[in-house]
Order: C-alpha cells, then structure tokens, then sequence
C-alpha cells in the first residue's frame, strides 16, 4: 500500500524556503520542524492530543503565505488596552515599526530577525519539541517575523507591551506564523498583554509559537485577548519555563475565529514556583474553540492554579484539555484546576478532558469540571429583584466568565480583559 | 511516674528542648506554661513518638519503663494518652469503629482479652452519659466537621475509655468558649485518681481555674525554669512571662 | 461498622501471603496449544453447540484477526503470544453433567472447600443460605445448586453452555447485542472461543429469591480464562450478582478475557458485584494474571437501572470498564470501585456513561489506591447526547498515593452535547497523612491496622455498595492487598 501524503503537506509545503542570512542553528531548527510536520502532517482526530479539535478543514483551505511589504488598508486602531503601555503592531504577522509605539523599550524589544545571533534566542528556541506539537514545528518552519522580548536580572520592564496582531485578510485566504521569544531574568518583572483582532469576513490562518523562560524569582504576567474575524483560524502554542521562585500569570479571553486552539505548555523547573493558567470564552455561531494546557511539575513545593470558564450557544463547540503530571521528585505540589462550561442552546456542546498524571505522593492534587446550563435559582432570584429575563441571563454568564479572571494577580490587566468581555456582552460599564 | 530527665530534642538543626527535667508523681496533675515557641508542643510530640522528634540526648519513662525507644502504639499500651491540640479528621472511619478498635488494641497489648460487642457498647455509653455527650456523635465519622468543641469533647471521651495511666493535655482549652471548657475540665476532672498522672500543657491560666494543678511549671528556652504551686499560674497571668524570662540567663 | 472491627481483627494475621496457592491435580483434556479456526470449531463442537454458534465464533475469529491489540491504556507488558496457549481445558470427569453435588467429583469439591467456598457450608449458613452457586472449574460448569428454587420463580440461572442448549432463541437474541463482536479486540477474541460463563433470565415482574453468585478459577497452566456472561432482567424484575474469583500461583502471566452483557427492560435492576483478587503477580511482577474484561449494560427500559460495583485488588494487568448504555428515559447508572495496586501491579480501569434517554441519571464513584511501585489510572468517559434532556452526572474519583514509587493517573473525558444535562466531575489526589496515622498509633493501633483503618475509611462509600458476605470478604482483601506497602 502506497503511503499517503501526509495531510495538508500540499497546503504547507510551498511555503517551505531556503532562507539567506540566517544563521545554520535556525536553519537547521527550520528543516526539522518542516520535517517533523511532514511526518504526520495535519493532526486530526486520531492524534489523542487533537482527538476533539482536528485541524483537516486547513487542509483544504489553501491558505497562501501572507507578502511582505503589504499595504493593507487597516482602518483606525483601536485604544490601548492598558493606559500608558507600550505598543508593537503586526499587520499580517509582519512588525510595523511606523505603528509602533516602543518609547522607551528599546533595550527590551526588537524584531526577531534582529536578535537572531543572540544566545538567549538560541538557547529559547532550540529547546527540544514534544511530537504532538506539530503546528508549532511548522511555525518554526514557516516564521517571517516576530518579537525577541527580554528583560535583564533585577530589571523590570518600565511599560506594559501590547502586541497587537491585526489581521486584514483581502481576496486570497493569507496565513501567517508569527514568533516570540521571551526571556524574563533573574527577579525581573514584565507585563504583556497580547491582542489579536481581525474583521467578520476573509479567510486567513495564525499561527502563532512562542519560547518563554521566567528565571528564578522572576515575575511574568501574559494576557491575551482573542478577537479574530469570523473566518479566521487561530492557533497558538506557548513553551515556558518557570524558575526557582517565580510566577508565570497567564490568562486568555478568547471571542473570536472560526477556529481556534490556545495552548499552553509550562514545566515548573525549580521549587516554590507558582502558574496560573487562567481562561474565559464566550463562543456562538459554529465557533468551535480549543484550550489546550500542560503542567509539569518537575519540583517540589510548586503550585498550580487553573480555572476556565466557558459559555457555548448556538452551535459551537468548547474544547479543554488540561494535562497536569507531577514528577516524582515533585513533592508538596499543590495543583488544582476547575474548568466549567455553560451550555446556552439546542446545539452547543463541550468536550472536556482534564488528565492528572502524578508520580509523587505527598502532593495535594485536584480537578473539577462541570457542564450545564444556567442555574434557575440564580435566574430567579435576579428576576425576582426586578431584572428582565434577557439581562439576568446576560449577569448570570458574565457573572460565570468573569469568575475565571480572578487568579490574574494583576488588577490593572485583570479589569482591561474584563472590559473587553463586556464590550462583547453589551455590558460595557457594568462594574 | 512520668519521669523526664535532661531531655534534648532539636528539630532541623534547631534545639528546641534544651535539657529539660521533670517529674509527676502518680496521683497529681501537673501544669506546664509557657510562651509560645516554647516547645510545649514540641514535648507532647515527643513523648509520644511522633517521626520527626527524636530525642537527641536524656531519657523519659512511664512507670520505670523507657519511653523514648517504643513506638507510639507501644507507648499507647504502656498508658500514654496524648489529647491533641489540633484532633485529626479521618473521613469514612465512624467514631465508634474508631474507639473499639484502639480499645481493643490496647487491651490486647496488656494481654487481657478484647472486650465482646456488647461489653464494649455497655462501656460506650456509661462512658457517654457521664459526659452528656449524644451517641450520634460516634456514628460520625472521627472529628469530621466537629467543632473545636466537640473535638475537644471527643479526645476526652477517648480518655475516659482507654483509662490510660498517664494523660497530656495539650492545650486542650485553645478554640474552646467557657461553657465548652467547662465540660472539658469536668470530664478531666473525673479521670483525676491516685493511680493516674496528668501533664497539662496551657498557654493561658484560664483552664487551670477548673482544672486545678498540684503544681506548675515554666517551659522557656527548652526547659523548666520556674516551678511552684497553683499561685504561680496567677502570678504568671497578672506579670506575663517577661519576668521570669528575664531572671533567665541569655 | 462492626465488619471493620473485624476486618481490623483478622488483620492481625500480616504476613498472611496469597493463600489460594495450590494447583488441583486433575487430568485436564486440552485443546492443542494455539489459536486457530481450527481451535474454534474444536470448542465449539465439544460443547455440541448448534450451527449458527459455530458461524458467530468464525466470524468473531475472522474480525480478530483484522484487529489490532489496544496500546492506548496506561500498562506496560510483554507482548502477548496467542498462540502460546490452550484455549480449552476441561476436568476429564465430566463428561456427564451431574445432577447434584452427590454426582460432581469428589477430587473438585475438595478443591472448591479450600478455596473457602464449601458448596454443602453454604446451604447452612445463617443468611446466605439463598446463594444459588454455579462454579466453574477451568472452562467448564461443574455444579449448580438450587436450580430447582429459581425454576419455582421461573428465574434461569445456568452456564452459558447450558443455555445454549435449552434456549437459544434467548441467546442468540441477546448475545452480542451490548457488546457486539468486533467492539474491541478482546470482546472479538473472547466471542470466538468463550468456554463458559453464566446465563441469568429473569421473567417478568420477578425479583430474584437470592443472591446469585459465580466462583472462577484457572487451573491448567496457559489456559486463558473467556468467560462469556449474560444477564437479561425482563420488566419489573430484580436480580443482585455477585463475581468473585481466586486463582493459583502461577509462574507464566495467564490471559482473563470475559465479555459480561446485561440488559434491563423497563422498570427492571440488576445490581451486579465483583469482587476480584486473581494473583496479582510476587513483589518483583512475575506471573499475575492479565485481565482484559468487557462489561456493558443497556438500560433499554424506561427507569430501569444497572449497578456495577467492584473491588479489584488482584491481576498483575487490569483492563475493564464496566459501562451503562442509559437508553430508556429515568434509566440509572451506578459506578463505584475500589481498585488497589500494589507491588508491579498495573491498573487501567474505569467507566462509560453514555446517557441517551431523558432524565438519567449516572454515579461514579472511584476510590484508587497504589503502593509500591504500582499504576493505577483511572479512564472515563461521561456523555451527554443531544437526546439526553435533563440528564444528570456525579463522579468523584479519589486517589491515595502510599510511598513515591508508585502513580495514580486520571484520564476523564466528559463530552456533554445537551444543554439541559448536568455533568459534575471531580478527582482528588493525596496520601495517607501524617498525622492520621499518628493520630492512631497514639491510640494504640498498630501501623499496618492504622493504614487499613485509614484505606478502608477511603473506600467506604463503596464498599457500602456490596452485599453483605462480600463486604466482609471485601475489607479483607483491602487490607491484606496493603500489607508491606508502609514503612
């Protein structure tokens, strides 16, 4: 039996380039991830890491690498999201100096292409990649641009960032991989928040990948607001490791695209650290969104803190794996993770598989998921105070998401995320 | 009876009991006060044979017996109660299931036989009326969801069956309103007898007001610095412990 | 409550090591070693079984041999030769099947009366006299006592074999319908050369008088154990099973492949118990038995109910999901388990709770222990389908760790596509603390009673769950499968 093309090889592969001025270490990494993805191409249902979201309607889609240079019509930025922060701007998943507002952030941010000779690039995206992460060896592939972020021992980075990733997709469907690498040193302190938005109609993909290490006693917060356009797909995957110490605040607000998988893949490296892995999402039409987490614990006194917070209508689809493994040597880890889904119509529906895998016993671990639809004595007792059906429904869901932020630690980034799912709610200005 | 001597007992590289010497004599109920951070603790925890606190030099016996080299179901046996400060939960065990079992471990350790269903329900609850304590306590499952006051009600109730030799009560009055200590005190005060010994170990004077100590003895730095009659405890209550604190050597 | 005592009791006896060691010296008339067509037209011709039969093995065989062994379940052993093994084995003596305990072989019953399970005690003793007992022997039913009480209640209670026989229609009706053939590759193995198992009918409107219960045991070294089990409660009847198996020391891993079917009409229960302590392997993982089981039920019926409860402390490699299909509206699903694994033990078990009807109702409740240097995953899925109006879920899974060899894994999926339904999962994982055990040696009990104390306390909830004679049979088992695994 002849072997089958790999899926979706024909949509990836001419795209695949050599690339002049690079140096042999990203080259190499290049080849690999082509490689790796050539392999299994597309994951679908039969990869137990994809079994509920498979990425076969990419194959068909055809998507075409977006051009440099492109003078996409982009309309008025939308406001800050945290005042006073610094702000890069992506069009197409290529950096727009001239949009840009690093004031000030000089010495901590620049182009990827620009630090690629940096060791700490090296070290952060040579690091080994897991076989399941097929997209993200095809984002290391494929990138054109991206952000190296890094903030020295003892520094703290003087604004919040926002990366804003604008998506002006035209005729043809447009794809695009950006990269991050994110070094956090030595007692550092940064906040970024990410924010990717796009129009209702035109098709495009994002494929985003991202290194992240927090040294020891270091202190990240990385928030992201999901807004893509109706059509758009968006996948992310995120690798951190967390230092003796430190505090990886993570927290994503996911709205939009047709398609999405968010993904994020820590390994808690020294003792007394702390990750919090936060999400809410709201989803309608066929959305059909995908949180995906992974938790090593490989030290003990580590914490682990999750909660997502989901609510489903029409007919769209929430997925959530969470995978948490506690390593032998992890002793005293105290990990608990809660993921709820609110079912709002006929043809919602939630798939959920939260894993422990724990190899260490002086550990308290737990996990909870729940699935439903709104409670009726909430409903009621609203409604008994006088608030119509519609809106008491709308307090009730927002009640349930917002529920989700409360682990972000950091109150100015935790109210910005806030404000933007009540935007979406028509609830703007209700807290 | 309870014989100390010399005890040191350092926990991760600290010494924490520093050479203490003590004796109770059978029949008499001993207080021992102290500031926190003594090792009031700390000495309940050894003496009866908790993993972590060895001790590093000086000997402690029950009735001539060594202490110090048995197991802590072994010093059971041997008459050692110790009623927790902070009583355990242990979800899916009833009380009654609990009690039974430690009774009859006990007895049969002492080689004499266990005590039949029924004998040992008589014993329940003679034991039960006595403290005014409802046997629906004991269905529950051991200390689950108690209140600091039933807790402290049920260490009691374990005393008055196993009828140790040789009780400590580790501050057996924290978290507890008057009226629940009194109950406490009371059923304490029941176990008082010539045969039996008692260690009562308190932070505040208060409990020694029901619970009237032959003699009262001041815990700092690791050891016994001051011991006197029950006046001592007043004296201890209107000065606080700076006093004799500073008569101590640094 | 008082059965705890006395488990605490018998406890005492610590260094009791697996006892059922001994091998029966009977000569047992094998097939030839290996699996082939062949090998299934020898079986089934040697239970004389009617055509169809014999096609239904064949096809079974055929999809086998098109499938691939499952690889996805956390366990990790040596590659199974199927062809190193016999796939029949019956006592010679019994040829003719015998009328009563008078006519079995005296060589068997002795067999039976160390095993702990006195055919004749039973009848005597004060409770469980009503316990009917269809024992089998290696792969062929020896005994079946009171069957002329259950016939009074119109109750069919026999070896499959039997049934075949004297009805058929039942069972070509119903086998193969909650777990048709090629459902998984162990289900298909075990269609094609299932050697016995029992046959429960329970007619309409009839609660079953007694307890009903079936004893196993491997015997002939390399003969696999396919049981084949099928329990059909018609509307408005009753029936509580109960499984309990032993097996001897044995030095080659041995293979336990049973498919169980159960079927309830409408307003009809069946409560079925297992209690399974089948060697588990010596402290360094050799022998043990492998066993790989494919239980189902459908709750066809409207506000009918199925209860699985299960004690599993044996087997070196344990695969089962005991599952409800909850078809009828009202229809009820229970769950509850206490695995343990001990030593090299490794355990990949759990549930599926699909919920189709309006209103049902599921409970999971799982209680996992692991000690030594054992695995033990917990893997369950919970679904909601868009038909499921108002469904409802409740699954606790509870894993306590003993010492840092070990692992405890839980791999829940919970796919819920009805709105109205209601999913509630939760899973903790911790160790026996500290201060427990403390809080219990300063009482006097010992440390080994303590932890059995404590574990028992953990299992509790479903350990409730079983029929008195197997709850005591059961702490037992807890406890001893336990020793060693402190200190």
């Amino acid at each position: 039996m002849a072997a089958k093309e790999p899926l979706g090889l024909a949509a990836f592969a001419p795209s695949f380039r050599e690339r002049s001025g690079e140096p042999e270490w990203l080259s190499g990494l290049r080849r690999d991830g082509f490689a790796r993805f050539c392999e299994g191409g597309l994951p679908t249902n039969r990869d137990e890491a994809w079994k509920y979201t498979s990425l076969r309607p990419i194959a068909r889609a055809k998507y075409e690498a977006a051009p440099a240079n492109d003078d996409a019509a982009i309309g008025d930025l939308p406001a800050l999201m945290l005042e006073g922060s610094a702000r890069a701007v992506f069009i197409n998943g290529r950096l727009a100096p001239a949009l840009s507002d690093l004031d000030g952030l000089a010495d901590y941010v620049s182009p990827l292409a620009d630090a690629l000779g940096a060791e700490w690039v090296q070290a952060l995206l040579g690091r080994k990649v897991d076989d399941a992460q097929v997209m993200y060896a095809l984002n290391a592939a494929l990138f054109d641009d991206g952000l190296a972020i890094r903030v020295p021992d003892g520094d703290t980075m003087p604004r919040p960032l926002e990366i804003l990733f604008v998506a002006a997709p035209g005729e043809r469907a447009l794809m695009w991989h950006p990269r991050m690498a994110i070094d956090i040193g030595q007692n550092a302190r940064a906040t970024i928040i990410e924010r990717h938005i796009g129009p209702a109609k035109g098709a495009y993909l994002a494929n985003h990948g991202a290194d992240i290490r927090v040294a020891d006693g270091a202190v990240l917060t990385h928030a992201k607001a999901q807004l893509e356009g109706g059509e758009g797909r968006h996948l992310a995957m995120a690798r951190v490791s967390i230092g003796e110490g430190s505090i990886y605040d993570n927290f994503v607000l996911t709205l939009g695209a047709a398609l999405s998988r968010n993904e994020v893949a820590t390994s808690l490296d020294g003792s007394d650290s702390e990750v919090r892995l936060n999400g809410a999402y709201m989803l309608g039409d066929r959305q059909h969104a995908d949180h995906s987490s992974r938790i090593d614990h490989l030290a003990p006194d580590t914490r682990s803190r999750q909660v997502y917070s989901g609510a489903i209508g029409d007919n769209a689809r929430g997925v959530f794996q969470g995978h948490i493994v506690v390593d032998q040597i992890a002793q005293k880890t105290d990990g608990h993770q809660l993921n709820r889904a609110l079912l709002l119509s006929d043809h919602a529906e939630i798939d959920s598989k939260p894993v422990l895998e724990i190899y260490a016993d002086d550990v308290k671990c737990s996990h909870g998921a729940t699935a439903g639809d709104i409670d009726d004595d909430q409903l009621f007792y609203l409604r008994a105070r006088g608030i119509p059906a519609e809106q008491a429904r709308l307090l009730v869901v927002r009640g349930f998401l917002a529920a989700a932020a409360e682990g972000l630690g950091d109150e100015a980034v935790r109210n910005a995320m806030l404000a933007e799912l009540d935007k979406a709610l028509g609830l703007e200005g209700i807290e | 009876m309870l014989e100390i001597n010399n005890l040191h007992v350092d926990i991760d590289g600290k010494q924490i009991i520093n050479g203490l010497t003590l004796t109770v004599p059978a029949g008499e109920v001993h207080a021992i006060m102290g500031p926190n951070g003594s090792g009031k603790s700390t000495l309940s925890y050894t003496l009866a044979g908790r993993d972590g606190y060895e001790a590093t030099d000086g000997t402690a016996t029950l009735g001539g017996a060594d202490l110090l080299g048995l197991e802590p179901e072994e010093r059971a046996a041997l008459g050692l109660f110790l009623a927790f400060q902070y009583p355990v939960e242990i979800p899916g065990v009833a009380g009654m299931t609990f009690v039974k079992t430690a009774l009859n471990a006990v007895r049969t350790a002492r080689g004499e036989g266990e005590l039949s269903a029924l004998d040992f329900l008589k014993l329940v609850r003679a034991r039960l009326k006595d403290l005014g304590i409802d046997e629906a306590m004991l269905k529950r499952p051991v200390n689950a969801g108690f209140s600091g006051g039933e807790k402290k009600r049920n260490e009691v109730l374990q005393m008055a069956l196993l009828e140790p030799k040789f009780c400590i009560l580790d501050e057996t009055d924290s978290g507890l309103d008057i009226d629940a200590l009194k109950i406490v005190a009371d059923g304490v005060n029941r176990m008082r007898g010539p045969e039996r010994g008692m260690l009562v170990i308190t932070h505040y004077q208060r409990l020694l007001d029901y619970i009237k100590p032959d003699k009262v003895h001041v815990l700092a730095k690791g050891r016994i610095v001051k011991t006197g009659g029950p006046e001592l405890a007043l004296e201890l209550e209107e000065k606080g412990y700076g006093d004799v604190l500073a008569g101590l050597a640094a | 409550m008082s059965a705890t005592a006395e488990t605490v009791a018998d406890v005492e006896r610590l260094n009791e090591k697996y006892k059922y060691g001994f091998v029966t010296d009977i000569e047992a008339e094998n097939a030839p070693k290996g699996l082939s067509e062949d090998t299934v037209r020898f079986i089934s011709a040697k239970k004389n079984e009617p055509e169809w039969l014999l096609e239904w093995r064949l096809e079974a065989y055929r999809r086998w041999l098109e499938m691939k062994e499952p690889d996805w379940g956390k366990l990790g052993y040596p590659t199974i030769d199927y062809q190193d093994a016999y796939y029949y084995s019956a006592p010679k003596s019994n040829e003719d099947a015998p009328e009563s305990l008078d006519d079995v072989d005296p060589e068997l019953l002795r067999t039976y009366e160390k095993l702990g399970i006195p055919l004749r005690e039973q009848e005597m003793l004060a409770g469980v006299k009503n316990i009917a007992v269809d024992v089998v022997f290696d792969s062929v039913s020896v005994a079946t006592t009171f069957k002329k009480k259950l016939a009074e209640a119109g109750v069919i209670f026999s070896s499959i074999s039997e049934a075949i026989q004297e009805h058929p229609e039942l069972v070509r009706k119903y086998m193969g319908a909650v777990v048709p053939r090629d459902d998984n590759y162990f289900a298909a193995l075990n269609s094609a050369v299932f050697t016995d198992g029992s046959f429960v009918y329970i007619p309409k409107g009839v609660k079953c008088p007694m307890e009903l219960s079936t004893y196993f045991r491997i015997n002939a070294e390399n003969t696999g154990q396919f049981e084949r089990t099928l329990i059909i409660a018609e509307e408005g009847s009753y029936v509580s099973y109960l499984e309990g198996c032993t097996a001897p020391m044995r030095d080659e891993n041995q293979l336990h492949a049973a498919v169980v079917e159960l079927v309830t009409h409408t307003d009809a229960e069946i409560k079925y118990s297992t209690v399974q302590n089948w060697y588990p392997g010596d402290e360094n993982g050799v022998g043990g038995i492998y066993n790989f089981v494919t239980k189902r039920a459908l709750c066809a019926g409207d506000r009918s109910k199925v209860s699985w409860t299960q004690v599993e402390t044996g087997s070196a490699i344990t695969w089962k999901y005991p599952s409800c299909i909850l078809q009828g509206d009202d229809s009820q699903g229970e769950f509850y388990s206490v695995a343990i694994a001990n030593n090299m033990q490794q355990a990949d078990t759990g549930t599926k709770m699909i919920h189709m009807g309006k209103r049902t109702r599921s409970r999971i409740i799982s209680k996992g222990i692991s000690a030594g240097k054992a695995q033990n995953s917990y893997r369950g899925l919970v679904k909601m389908l868009p038909t499921a109006e108002k469904a409802r879920n409740y699954t606790q899974c509870d894993s306590l760790l003993i010492g840092d060899q070990c692992g405890a894994h839980t791999f829940p999926y919970i796919e819920s596509q009805n709105r109205s339904a209601r999913v509630e999962h939760e899973a903790t994982t911790s160790k026996i603390s500290e201060d427990q055990l403390f809080y219990c040696r300063q009482r006097g009990i010992g440390e080994e009673e303590a932890v059995a104390l404590v574990v028992n306390g953990f299992c509790r909830e479903v350990l409730q769950q079983l029929p008195m004679e197997f709850a005591v049979e059961a702490q037992k088992l807890v406890s001893i499968s336990l020793e060693g695994s402190v200190g």
